[in-house]
Parts: C-alpha cells; sequence; structure tokens
C-alpha cells in the first residue's frame, strides 16, 4: 500500500520523490521523532517550573488573585484545601504561545536554511544543471525541493502539532482562530521558502556562507519585526505573529505577553490598521485575509522570477516589463497603508512619508541588482542587436528604445528611470490628495522629497548598472559594497562631523534627502535635484562609452590594435 | 531536408566576454551518425556541446534538433526528451543507490511502470551494472559511475546522444566497455555526438568527424571521405638482409613517395602512391631482385595522422 502510494507519489513529482528517498531514513527518522520530543518536554518543563509551588509563595504569574501594579503578576490565593490556587488557562496559553513561537521560528530559519544549503550542495556538484535538463517543469521540480528537502524539519513540527493544538483548546482559543494561524505559518512558509530558493539560485556567488547568510537574515527580521514591532505596516502583514494577539481569549488580555510585551499594548498599536481607509486591524479574519492576498501576490512574483532563474541563473531577476507591474504592486501595497491618517503627524514632513521614501530606497537598490544585466548580456545585446533590426518600407529601423525598455540583455536605466517614473505616479498623486492642516505646506515638501529621492534613486541605479559591467568576477559583490557605501557613508560622517544644521545642503546628495528641507529653501532643493541630474548625465555617458566599447567587434578590436603599431 | 538531419546549426555562436568560443558554426549531423568531434582543449567542443544539449545559451545563431528549432523563451521539453547527454566531469549522487538513481531519472523523464522498471533492466544489463543495483553510487569506481552515468544518459531513449569526452581518466579494459557500449546504442538506431582526445577510439567508433580550431568548424566530413582524400597508403616491410640494400632497391620505383627506416628496428616504411596491381608489381620485383623479405604489409594512415597532416595539434 505505502509503496504503492510513494509509487504514485513519484510518478506525480520525481524531484520530491528523490529527496523523501534521500533523507525519510530509519536513523533520520528516529532521530526526528526523538529531536520533537525532547525540544517538546523540555519546553513543557520550562513552564511547569513557573508555576508556583510552595504554598508561602506570595505572587506568581499563575496565581488568581487581582493584578498588582498593573504588571501580569498576580498574588497567590490559596484553595479550601490549602494548595496555591492556579489560573490553568493563562499558564496553557503562555505554552501554546510559547510552542507557536518556536515551531514559527523554527519552520521559517531552519527550512530557509536546509533548502539554501541543499542547492548550494547541488549547485557546486553540478546535479542542479541535470535537473534543469529533465522536460519538467519548474514549478513541479521546485516545488519537489520545497516540499522534500525540510521533510525531516516538516516531521518535527508534525509530532509537536497535538501538543499545539492541545495547548490552545486548553486555553480557551478558537480552534478556528487556531487553524487560521497555522494556515497563515504555512503561508508564510510557502513565501520564505520561495525566496530562499530564489536566493539560492541567483546568489551562487555569496558560496557555501549562503545557507548561513539566508537562514540568520530571516530569523534576524523575525526576530526584530515579532519582538520589537515595527511601525512599517507593510512588514508587519508578512510575519505570521502580527496575529498572535487577536488569539488570546477576551478574559486573559490583560495578562497575555508575547516576546515580552504586553497584548492590550500591541493591539492598541494593531486595531487602527488601515489599508485605503479599509479597517483590516479591526478584527482577526480581515487581517488574517489581508496578511493572506499579502503573502499570496508576493509569492507570485517570487514564482515569476524562479521561473526565469531556475532555467537560465544568469537572466536578470524579473523581465522589464515584468518590473513594470512589480513596481505598481509594490507602490500600490505600500501606499495604501500611508493613505490614512496623514492629518495626525507632528513633524511637517510626517513619519508616513519618510517610511514610503525609505521603503522605496531599499526596493529600488533592491531591484536595481535584480534588473541590471551582467557584462556578459549587455556585451551580447551590444555586439549582436545590430543584426536585429526591422526593415520597414524599405528602410532599416534600429530598434535602440524599444529595446531598452523591453528587450532581455539591453541595460537597464531607461526600464528603471521608468519604474521610478510609475512610483512617482502614483506616490505624487497620494501627496497631492492630502487634506489636513497646513496641508500646502506639506505639499509642496512632500513632493519635492518624492522628486529628490527618486532621483537620487537614478543615480545609483546608473552606478549599479556600471558596477555589474565590470571585468571582476565579484562585480555582484562589487555593485552592493559601493551602493551600500555610498548610501551609508555620506550619512555616518555628516553625523560623525555634526554637519547636518550646519550644512543642510549636503543631505539633498544623500539617500535621505528629505531630511534637510525642514532647514533649507525650495531653491536649493531645486538646485539639489539639478545636480542628481547631472551626476546621472555623467554616469550614463560613462556608461555608454563601456557598452560601445564592449559592442565593438573582435575583428575592430584587432583592426585598431594593428593601426596604432603601424609605423607612420 | 532539415528533418532528415539529427542535428542542424546555423550561424551558432557563443562568446565569453572577448572571447568567441563558437563562431558562426554551421554543423550537419544526419540521423543515425556517430559523429566525432575533435580539437585541442579550448577548441570550442564542449561549448557546443552545451548548446546542443540546452545548457548553454548561444549568444546567437540557430539549432534544430530532428528538425525542431531550440527557443531560448521556453522550456523545449519535446526536444529534451529527445536528448541525452553525458557532461566531462558526470556528476552524480552519492547518497542513493544505482538503482534508485536510475528509477528518479527514469521517473524526471517521465518513464511510468511497467515499462520503467523493464527499461531500468535492459541498462542496468547494457552497462554491465546489474549485479550492483543495490550499492551506493559512493562505492562505485570511476569507470563504474561513468557507465552509471552513461546509463542515465540513455535511459529515456534519446535519439540524440551528445557525449562529452566520455573516456577520459577511464583505463584501458573500461575505456574497451565503453565503445562496446556506444556501438550497440549506435546498432539501436541513436545519432551519437562524442568529442574525445582518443582519436583511435574515434576511428573505431565513428561514420563521419569534425575538427574544431579556435571555434571554427575547420572539417566537416564522412571518415570514409577523409581517409581517401588525406590518408595515404603505407606499406611495412622486413628483410633478413641489409637494410640499407632495400633501402637503395626503393628508389627504382614508381609511386613511391617517401622511405622512412624505422628506429631501432630492421623495418622500412614507404609512402606508397599507387594502385593494388602496382603494389602486387612491387612485391614481385622485390622478390625477384633477391631481396629476402619476411614482411609486407599494407596500411592506412591513421586518423591522428590525418588531424597532424591538417596542421592541427592535438593537446591531450
Amino acid at each position: 500500500m505505502i509503496q504503492h502510494w510513494l509509487d504514485q507519489l513519484g510518478d506525480w513529482n520525481p524531484q520530491l520523490f528523490r529527496e523523501l528517498k534521500g533523507r525519510l531514513k530509519p536513523r533520520n527518522l528516529l532521530l526526528a521523532t526523538a529531536v520533537s520530543a525532547i525540544g517538546q518536554l523540555l519546553l513543557v518543563a520550562s513552564f511547569l517550573v513557573k508555576l508556583p509551588s510552595v504554598p508561602t509563595q506570595s505572587d506568581s504569574r499563575y496565581c488568581t488573585g487581582a493584578s498588582l501594579y498593573g504588571y501580569p503578576i498576580f498574588p497567590c490565593q490559596l484553595t479550601p484545601m490549602g494548595d496555591i490556587a492556579i489560573n490553568w488557562q493563562l499558564w496553557w496559553l503562555d505554552v501554546f504561545m510559547s510552542v507557536s513561537l518556536f515551531g514559527l521560528m523554527s519552520l521559517l530559519t531552519v527550512g530557509t536554511y536546509l533548502l539554501l544549503n541543499d542547492l548550494n550542495h547541488e549547485e557546486r556538484r553540478g546535479t542542479l544543471n541535470f535537473i534543469r535538463l529533465a522536460p519538467q517543469s519548474t514549478q513541479r521540480l521546485l516545488v519537489g525541493k520545497l516540499l522534500g528537502v525540510p521533510a525531516l524539519l516538516y516531521l518535527v513540527l508534525a509530532l509537536a502539532l497535538p501538543l499545539h493544538l492541545i495547548t490552545g483548546l486548553t486555553a480557551q482559543i478558537s480552534p478556528w482562530l487556531i487553524l487560521g494561524f497555522d494556515g497563515l505559518v504555512i503561508a508564510s512558509a510557502v513565501f520564505f521558502y520561495s525566496v530562499a530558493l530564489l536566493f539560492g539560485i541567483t546568489s551562487s556567488w555569496v558560496g557555501s556562507f549562503q545557507a548561513w547568510f539566508g537562514g540568520g537574515a530571516l530569523l534576524l527580521s523575525l526576530l526584530i519585526v515579532s519582538s520589537a514591532g515595527t511601525q512599517i505596516d507593510w512588514l508587519r502583514l508578512l510575519s505570521p505573529t502580527t496575529i498572535l494577539p487577536y488569539l488570546i481569549p477576551s478574559n486573559l488580555l490583560s495578562s497575555g505577553q508575547i516576546f515580552g510585551q504586553g497584548v492590550p499594548w500591541i493591539l492598541e498599536n494593531l486595531q487602527p490598521l488601515q489599508w485605503f481607509n479599509l479597517p483590516i486591524g479591526s478584527n482577526p479574519v480581515s487581517l488574517g485575509t489581508v496578511m493572506l492576498v499579502n503573502f499570496a501576490v508576493a509569492t507570485y512574483w517570487v514564482w515569476q522570477a524562479l521561473e526565469r532563474c531556475f532555467r537560465n541563473p544568469n537572466a536578470t531577476t524579473w523581465s522589464k516589463s515584468q518590473s513594470y507591474l512589480l513596481v505598481a504592486c509594490f507602490e500600490v501595497a505600500i501606499v495604501g497603508f500611508a493613505a490614512s491618517g496623514v492629518e495626525t503627524k507632528d513633524s511637517w514632513i510626517g513619519m508616513h512619508l519618510s517610511q514610503l521614501l525609505g521603503m522605496n530606497l531599499v526596493f529600488f537598490l533592491g531591484l536595481m541588482l535584480a534588473m541590471s544585466p551582467q557584462r556578459q548580456a549587455v556585451q551580447d545585446w551590444a555586439r549582436y542587436r545590430r543584426e536585429q533590426v526591422t526593415i520597414q518600407d524599405g528602410h532599416k529601423r534600429s530598434r535602440l528604445l524599444p529595446d531598452l525598455i523591453w528587450a532581455e540583455k539591453s541595460p537597464a536605466l531607461v526600464a528603471m528611470a521608468l519604474n521610478l517614473t510609475i512610483a512617482a505616479a502614483i506616490l505624487l498623486p497620494w501627496v497631492a490628495l492630502w487634506d489636513g492642516r497646513e496641508s500646502d505646506v506639506y505639499k509642496v515638501a512632500a513632493t519635492i522629497s518624492v522628486v529628490l529621492t527618486l532621483s537620487m534613486l537614478m543615480v545609483y541605479a546608473t552606478v549599479v548598472q556600471l558596477m555589474v559591467m565590470m571585468k571582476n568576477q565579484w562585480r555582484t559583490s562589487w555593485a552592493i559594497g559601493t551602493v551600500s557605501a555610498i548610501v551609508l557613508l555620506p550619512v555616518v560622517a555628516l553625523f560623525t562631523l555634526s554637519l547636518p544644521e550646519k550644512v543642510p545642503a549636503v543631505w539633498l546628495l544623500t539617500a535621505f534627502p528629505w531630511m534637510a528641507l525642514e532647514h533649507l529653501p525650495t531653491l536649493a532643493a531645486c538646485m539639489g535635484v539639478l545636480a542628481q541630474w547631472t551626476a546621472t548625465t555623467v554616469l550614463t555617458a560613462q556608461l555608454t562609452r563601456q557598452i560601445r566599447r564592449a559592442g565593438d567587434s573582435v575583428s575592430k578590436t584587432l583592426l585598431q590594435s594593428d593601426r596604432v603599431s603601424l609605423p607612420m | 531536408m532539415a528533418t532528415e538531419l539529427a542535428i542542424r546549426t546555423h550561424g551558432l555562436t557563443k562568446q565569453f566576454d572577448r572571447h568567441i568560443a563558437v563562431h558562426d558554426l554551421d554543423l550537419e549531423v544526419k540521423m543515425g551518425e556517430v559523429y566525432g568531434l575533435i580539437g585541442p582543449n579550448g577548441a570550442g567542443k564542449t561549448t557546443l556541446i552545451r548548446m546542443l544539449a540546452t545548457a548553454e545559451e548561444p549568444t546567437t545563431g540557430e539549432i534544430y534538433i530532428n528538425g525542431e528549432r531550440i527557443t531560448r523563451d521556453q522550456s523545449n521539453s519535446t526536444i529534451k526528451r529527445r536528448l541525452g547527454y553525458l557532461p566531462d566531469d558526470f556528476p552524480l549522487y552519492d547518497d542513493l543507490t544505482v538503482w534508485d538513481y536510475l528509477d528518479y531519472f527514469a521517473r524526471l523523464y517521465q518513464l511510468r511502470q511497467p515499462r520503467r522498471r523493464q527499461r531500468l533492466h535492459e541498462v542496468l544489463e547494457l552497462v554491465q551494472l546489474a549485479p550492483k543495483r543495490d550499492s551506493l553510487i559512493a562505492t562505485l569506481s570511476r569507470g563504474m559511475k561513468q557507465r552509471l552515468s552513461l546509463a542515465r544518459t540513455i535511459i529515456h531513449e534519446p535519439v540524440l546522444l551528445l557525449l562529452d569526452e566520455p573516456v577520459s581518466g577511464l583505463d584501458p579494459i573500461a575505456r574497451m566497455q565503453f565503445r562496446e557500449i556506444v556501438k550497440v546504442l549506435q546498432e539501436a538506431g541513436m545519432t551519437i555526438l562524442i568529442s574525445s582526445h582518443v582519436l583511435s577510439d574515434l576511428a573505431e567508433l565513428c561514420t563521419s568527424v569534425g575538427i574544431m580550431e579556435l571555434g571554427f568548424l575547420v572539417e566537416s566530413a564522412s571518415l570514409k571521405d577523409l581517409y581517401a582524400r588525406m590518408s595515404r597508403q603505407q606499406i611495412l616491410l622486413s628483410t633478413l638482409g641489409d637494410v640499407d640494400v632495400l633501402k637503395a632497391e626503393l628508389r627504382n620505383y614508381p609511386n613511391i613517395e617517401d622511405v622512412e627506416v624505422l628506429p631501432g628496428t630492421e623495418q622500412v616504411r614507404i609512402a606508397f602512391g599507387g594502385n593494388p596491381e602496382q603494389r602486387a608489381d612491387l612485391l614481385r620485383s622485390l622478390i625477384g631482385s633477391g631481396i629476402p623479405l619476411t614482411e609486407f604489409h599494407c596500411t592506412q594512415e591513421d586518423l591522428e595522422t590525418i588531424f597532424l597532416k591538417l596542421g592541427h595539434k592535438q593537446a591531450s
């Protein structure tokens, strides 16, 4: 029966079959079971020791008296039998929260590590090429990896599922809410695993450090978003821990804690959450639905990239036409969160605008690296595009502009300019629609901030394209290093020299030009834009020269060098 | 016409930075042929094979496999089912057994039961690994691993086999076993393109050869044509008498283009331009003139000599 089932599974997805065959061996299964059992025992034991055990104990988190000083520590009371009365519901709730958080973190970070490690091994061994050459769809092959590589981790967590459900139900959490949370965890795993696959395929230059880097970065981000919280609403939607406070039964709201933070305080920040004035934070169903849709859209975009990069790891992550839609999607998503509550700001530029521009900065820096074709691709395009001309009415017509907007291997500058224009086309109407007190003053400053930031991003895009055109084998690392340096170093230098207030104009030449607008006249800001455009023009001229040189035929180069060496 | 060809390329070019690895290459390989690709290291053989196997994207140019064009933006799944590609480094999964490894690839190439089991047995028999079916791949010798890789390459019964340096690093017995397998595959009707530095192997296996140099295909012809055009007839002579007397006597005959005494022996090798009748005359005359001949043996110049005669230097 099992053999027949496995055989059918193998026919449906040979990759999954291979991964399971390599991993589900008796020794590994035994080890996974032991790890899960010991982990659960230790976790429950760590909560058992927190129970008040000595009848003389005056207070505890799990005692039943009235709360002292507003903290979730309660005076202990004795039962008629002489024992300490214990708030078991709260104890079960705390165990449930720990099991859920621990399970979630393990699932996401360990799974990401395993996937990256496996891809790295396959790439180094050269076996990934055989899989690429097989007549199977990319989805099927990668779904096989996604389900098969962390198979033992799934087993460890599946064995902890009864504890998760029992603790949740005993803490009187609605089973629907528990299942909804689990659904979100699965959606987040699909998303983060897909990102891991994409990172693994496109960043083999990171080397064997890849798996530690990916897993570590994800763990750190999740810890920051979950424990410290974030003011960036869109990021909150990417962490399933966001929904956890809604699972807590109403009678325990005041005592509930997640990562040491009081649940009432978390909910106070979460419940006013709106997206284009839709009250998505008002209840768990609306928040959960939006989170699921957010994961679905984000996963869709990652899979679009996987489709391209798995077959050809040298291709840009997204095509130019895909990037236009992706940027529009991203801008609408983040502007939706900023669209409400503008008038409540205390700063004149406003926190929402700074956040929006900050997120745009990070997003576009990533997009530049993803979209800039490597040296070889640009060289091929420059060398052979002359052969691809359309003949209309007997005349050869150059395809330069359509090539720069749509073509696969052309430099990404025009496409980046279009993407930044799309961002501006969404951000500027949002600014124009502000209607708060003194909104006109804000509007001018906000418009200038948007223009300055986007035009600075254009400078960075040119630098990135120049860097990935380098002959150096480590050009991607150089591009990341250079852009990080030109984004961060000026800011560090400004603060170190205590210059922000003394020379505010310098801010206009950094990635955070809105920081200086408070201290500068509009004319200075316009001069800043002019300076940025001049920088872009100079860098573009240099890039064009490089591309022309790269596109010269070998014979032309040889003839030119011959001419130079001939005696006159 | 294109459908009669297993491989056809037109203007195929691959450029790595300033280096053109394959340059405007037009190749035609007929169905059922065993086509040998010769050339020094860096001539572009591996790049060409990788492009034919869809493992590498051409910079420009067209590739047709069985008349169907390989397109860059599609998965080419029909073509991939027809191709079998064995790279020179043949990576394997050490954690699987021989059977599980082949079973995995059979499934990847959509072979269903009971055909899959039957095919696995067939290829294991062919590559002489049936007794090792339950062994872990990590425990196999290099020759066995090479044969297992070949089994993986042919598990889905491709119509075109692309073998890149398949015998490099193998001992003479393993090479011989490999040659025998390739002969069986050819008899089964597969078209095979094989690159190798071991020209004696290619001469034994191939029906046609192509010579690549600096990314160009400088020669592409059937082996028969090549021998007819380029290979001189040679006669090996041994005498019980003085070899200098034999050498002096040979100077009196027409059609003898070159006389060479093989160092350290009493043998003389001559390049003979005449037909079989003239060859018989020569033998008769030498015996008539009293030379005590013990050997009169006709050979042809081998592929390696032809290759070197064409001005190429085989780096192996």
